[in-house]
This record gives C-alpha cells, structure tokens and sequence, in this order.
C-alpha cells in the first residue's frame, strides 16, 4: 500500500472551513468532517503522490513520530477508500493543466 | 497519538453542530422559478407579480454560495424544468463543485432529458407521486395524463442509475393508496417520504388545511414499519443542534424565485432581497436572521415544558404561517406527537 498513488475521488463535493474539510459522498448523501490532520491527508492526495509520500508530509507538518504517523495514516487512508472518499492507484495520474 | 493530532473523519451530528455554529449555510434551498405544467390544489406557493431571477444572476448567487462554503444545493420550483436554463445553471453549479438534488413533477422528462440529468450526477432527483390510480393522482395535479408522465420519468431516470425518491404529501383522498407507493418505490430501488402535513399557502390562505388526513389516518401511517424505518440521510436541514428549534438560519437557508432570502423556503419572512443585496451582507447582518437566530428551544414557553416534547417535531414554518407566531405551539406539532405518544406509551 505504501508505493500506491492516492487521489480524492472525483464525484465528492467539499469544503475547507478554517482548516477542516466538510465532504459530501454522493452515494449516501453524508456529510463528513475531518480533522485537520484528516483535511491535510485528503488534500495531498492529489494522484501524484504515493501513501509514503503523504505519512511523510504528516510527519514533518505535525511533529509526530513516524511509527505513529505510519500505522494511524495507513488506518485513515484506508477507512476513507472504504467510504470511497479517496481512491487508490498503482499509476500516478495526470494533473490536468 | 494524540486525539488532537489523529487523522479523524466524523459524522452528520458533527457536522451540523460545526456549521451551525460557524454560521456557514451548508445548505440552501433555491426555488428557480413558480412556473408549473401541473396545478396541485395543495401547492403552497403564490405567484407574485415581480419577475423571475435571470440566469446570470442565478449563477451570480451560485458563485456568492460558493464562497461562503454552501456544500449542497436543493434546485426547486414551481417545476424547474420549465426553465430553459435549467441545465446551464446546474451544470455550473456541478463546476463549482456543489453537490445538487433536485425537486421536479417529472412530467417534461424524457429520455433525453434523464441522460442530461444523468451527465449532472446529481445526489437525488425527488419526485411527487400521490397515487398509483390516475384517477386520484391526477385529480391532485389537476392536469390529466400526468400519473403516466411522472412513473415514466421515474422509469428512465432508474435506467440511468439516477438516485430518486419518491415523495407523497398525504391527503384524504389519497390516504387510501399510500402502500402501493411504498411498493413502487421498493420496486425501483427509491426512498420515499410521506408528510403528513399539508402547509397553508405562503400568503397565510389555510384553505388547503380542509385536505389534511385525521387521526385515524395519521395511527395507520405511524404503525406503519415500512414508513418509520425510511430514514433519509440526505436532509440538509433536518439535523438536530443541541438547545436550537431548528436548523433553519443556522447551517441553511432558502432563496427564493424573486431573489428573497428566507431562513426556509416555509418561513416567508423576507431577510433580504439578492438583486439589492449580496447573499455574505444578508447571511451575516439581517436583523431578522440575528433574531431567529437567537431563539432556543427555552424561548418556546408552552414547548419546552410539554411532555410531549421528545415526540415532538415542530416546525417553526409551519408554527409562523398556521398559527401565526414562531414562538406559540404549533397545532399540527401537537396533534402528531399526542398521536405518536399514544402509540408508544
């Protein structure tokens, strides 16, 4: 899981309010809030960037040991491709210009 | 790992407690037009005289939501679908990333049509059945042939995988046939609503009341399995903020054909005008908003003693336009929760 590229899924709409992400998943019509931890995550994930890119991102922004960064960023990545907010990829994707 | 540091996503209640309390109108109700094909004798709009909202400003205000962190985007009318813009401003709503449902009769859904709504991917298209029997519906709608119109939208909009629910205001005349709609519904894969409350027209008119289903109906309705466990995720405005009678003003609000602000699109007390006013100005500085703002579930002198009150869900819409003042009981609130309180008590 650590060399995939991780992306937002296209279809969900959201908003950043002062640093917390408010996402809405289209297929049960939820309104999610994340954490700004969670927000920072979801907001690198923009195709180009592979899971160990983005643990390491979270480790330099909040000052956290990388063992813990490791197995919570994991857990989150995971739990958000389950609510089919993030999407998972073995290729990098194409940033449109 | 700290909590504070922990990747979290929370739920619908955090949500809404977080956008109440940083005022930002998640939500907006926008009524494009009060032109319609059908002519419900229950509707509970009126037509005014002033004229409609032109696209561009139509997007103009989309773009105004936009930038005050509007999530979703509730397209009604009158039937939307009259509008010859309709597509042109959903689409630039889908490009500034809302998420949009939309309200319609169905009637002018054809197959090309559904694929155009299909291509939006909207959350939910909502359409209004009151009847299997055309004799019933159609008598509703006051327009012939439009049972047939509405099942056949309901039909292509399932071929095209759009997400739909059926909706029925429930009345003595159509009281009788509201399982074959819960069937229709299963059928196709929908949701599907029944209310219980026919709402007197905006300008105060109650004569639509005289339609209302009675107690003996509303015990039916209540005991009914299949209609208490619809729970519908995707309402907007009906979560429950702690200590507030409503969410309305606090995360939502609706905009009108005519451009009028509104805490909701059934509490027609103007807060401002769009075409004078930018939306950031009214959501932020109106005095009526401020002052129902403030009003909490302890301001409601005869309901926040009553012991009816956990069954209770008053509306602060219907409590202004049937009994004339936001703060009083709200008699239809207190006819289905007594009812409610029986069944369960």
């Amino acid at each position: 899981m650590l060399n995939m590229y991780v992306s937002q899924n296209k279809e969900i709409a959201y908003r950043v309010i002062e640093d917390e992400a408010i996402i809405l998943t289209p297929e049960d019509g939820m309104l999610h809030n994340l954490n700004p931890v969670a927000t920072v995550i979801f907001e690198f994930a923009n195709g180009t960037r592979q899971v160990k890119d983005i643990i390491e991102k979270i480790c330099e922004e909040f000052d956290i040991e990388e063992r813990v960064a490791h197995r919570d960023c994991l857990n989150f990545i995971e739990d958000l491709v389950h609510k089919k907010m993030l999407v998972l990829s073995g290729k990098p994707a194409k940033l449109s210009k | 790992m700290l909590q504070a540091t922990s990747a979290v996503s929370r739920g619908q209640s955090t949500v809404a407690t977080l956008t109440s309390n940083k005022r930002i109108p998640i939500y907006v109700f926008f009524e494009l037009t009060r032109r319609c094909n059908l002519l419900c004798r229950h509707c509970y709009l009126v037509k005014e005289k002033r004229p409609e909202l032109p696209t561009e400003k139509v997007k103009a205000i989309i773009r105004q939501l936009r930038s005050e962190n509007t999530l979703i985007l509730n397209f009604s009318g009158g039937e939307v679908l009259t509008r010859k813009d309709f597509f042109s401003v959903a689409e630039y709503a889908r490009k500034l990333n809302f998420g949009v449902k939309i309200f319609t009769n169905g009637t002018l859904i054809d197959d090309f049509m559904a694929g155009k709504l299909a291509e939006l991917k909207p959350l939910r298209v909502e359409i209004s059945i009151y009847g299997m029997d055309s004799k019933i519906h159609d008598k509703i709608t006051g327009v012939k042939g439009s049972l047939e119109k509405s099942l056949n939208a309901l039909r292509l909009l399932r071929a095209h995988k759009i997400p739909l629910r059926i909706k029925t205001p429930l009345m003595k005349s159509n009281f009788s046939g509201y399982r074959e709609i819960v069937r229709l519904a299963k059928r196709l894969g929908a949701k599907y609503q029944f209310d219980p409350n026919i709402i007197p027209k905006l300008d105060g008119e109650k004569s639509v009341l005289r339609f209302r289903i009675g107690r003996r109906e509303l015990l039916k309705l209540f005991q009914d399995p299949d209609v208490n466990a619809n729970e519908d995720p995707v309402s907007g405005n009906s979560e429950k903020i702690s200590d507030l009678p409503c969410s309305a003003g606090h995360n939502s609000c609706a905009i009108n054909a005519y451009g009028d602000v509104q805490a909701c699109a059934i509490l027609p007390i103007k807060l401002g005008n769009l075409r004078e006013d930018r939306f950031s100005h009214i959501w932020r500085n109106s005095p009526g908003l401020n002052y129902l703002r403030s009003i909490r579930l302890s301001d409601l002198k005869a309901c926040s003693k009553c012991s009816l009150l956990s069954y209770c869900n008053r509306c602060p819409g219907l409590a202004y336009l049937e009994d004339g003042n936001i703060l009083e009981r709200a008699y239809r609130a207190c006819v289905l929760s007594k009812i409610k309180s029986e069944i369960h008590e």
